[in-house]
């Protein structure tokens, strides 16, 4: 490493897995070397809450800060993410997208227009799962091969008994 | 952490110095969502932050009883001046929340991801089968849906 290289931390998500890696990278490799090695030969990245790829031939240093939040993905570049309740919605998002970021879309104005009594009263779990993911998830590591992701708006619960 | 270990270091308490140097807990760090104050174990004392409310915290401190590690943990929430069990007029409120930080039974957070309350309460497995303690995500496990709680729009403050 030269004077001018300098290690940076960055947090990567990946398709299909919710096993995040904190790694730590020069800060001169490109977006491209960063996408190829955690995805594969022909992998986009996308940093977090982010519809638009970033550019793959520009240097880490310019496009991702010090713990950085990027998703990694070669096949699924688009997440087509169903929520239900009642009638189901669907609408495509990046795989960077966070579970948090669906959730302001699903119960606001374009989704099932909740109202904030309302909204502090649901959560989303995974179709046919007992799975409620985290509101820091990416769709892309929660989607299937298939390249989309089911969820359920559903009431939270008291705990009584 | 790592220099504080050595050879006698228990299986569970290893197991929660890995899961507290991995990359979701860090995130979490990160992001604010919760610290690590210290481990004097079988105990931990961990902070989780809370949505700003008038007149109310912007964290919560609990001090966590780990034995076994992972297969499972429980908290009280605690004043971090004396290290005392949280009264009730300093805890959370709210619809849900409030139930949470009831102060009506054990010391325990009344929820299933807590250890004692879920011994208690065997229904819940079936009932919050979604809510429940994953010893594959440890402490998040934990960490994650009470962040929830005092982040989410019913939570009201102290």
């Amino acid at each position: 490493m030269t004077e001018e290289e300098q290690d940076v931390q960055i947090y990567i998500h990946r398709s299909e897995t919710t096993e995040l890696r904190l790694i730590e990278v020069e800060d001169t490799i490109s977006v491209r070397e960063l996408a190829e090695e955690h995805a594969g030969p022909g992998a986009g990245a996308w940093l977090e809450d982010e519809e638009e790829s970033l550019e793959l031939d520009v240097v880490v240093s310019e496009v991702i800060t010090e713990r950085g939040h990027v998703h990694v993905a070669k096949k699924c570049k688009k997440i087509a993410v169903t929520v239900r309740y009642g009638e189901p919605l669907t609408k495509e998002f990046a795989p960077s997208a966070t579970i948090a970021k669906v959730f302001q879309w699903a119960t606001g104005k374009k989704g099932f227009g909740l109202t904030p009594t309302e909204r502090a009263k649901h959560t989303l779990g995974i179709c046919g799962t007992n799975t409620e993911p985290d509101r820091s998830e990416h769709v892309g590591s929660l989607a299937g091969p298939d390249c989309s992701l089911c969820l359920d708006l559903a009431p939270k619960e008291r705990f009584e008994g | 952490m790592e220099a504080a270990l050595n050879h006698q270091t228990a299986p569970d308490e290893l197991a929660f110095c890995e899961h507290v140097a991995g990359a979701e807990f860090q995130a979490g760090v990160d992001a604010g969502r919760w610290r690590l104050l210290e481990v004097t174990w079988p105990t931990a004392t961990l902070a989780i932050s809370a949505a700003a409310r008038p007149n109310s915290p912007r964290e919560f401190f609990f001090c966590f009883e780990l034995s076994g590690y992972p297969a499972g943990a429980t908290a009280r929430p605690i004043d971090i001046a004396t290290g005392q069990t949280l009264p009730a007029e300093m805890r959370p409120k709210g619809e849900i929340v409030g139930h949470a930080f009831r102060t009506d039974w054990l010391e325990a957070l009344y929820v299933p991801w807590d250890r004692v309350a879920i011994e208690g309460h065997p229904e819940w497995r079936i009932r919050h089968a979604r809510k429940l303690w994953n010893e594959d995500l440890g402490i998040l496990s934990y960490l994650r849906p009470t962040h929830e709680l005092l982040n989410s729009e019913d939570y009201r403050g102290v």
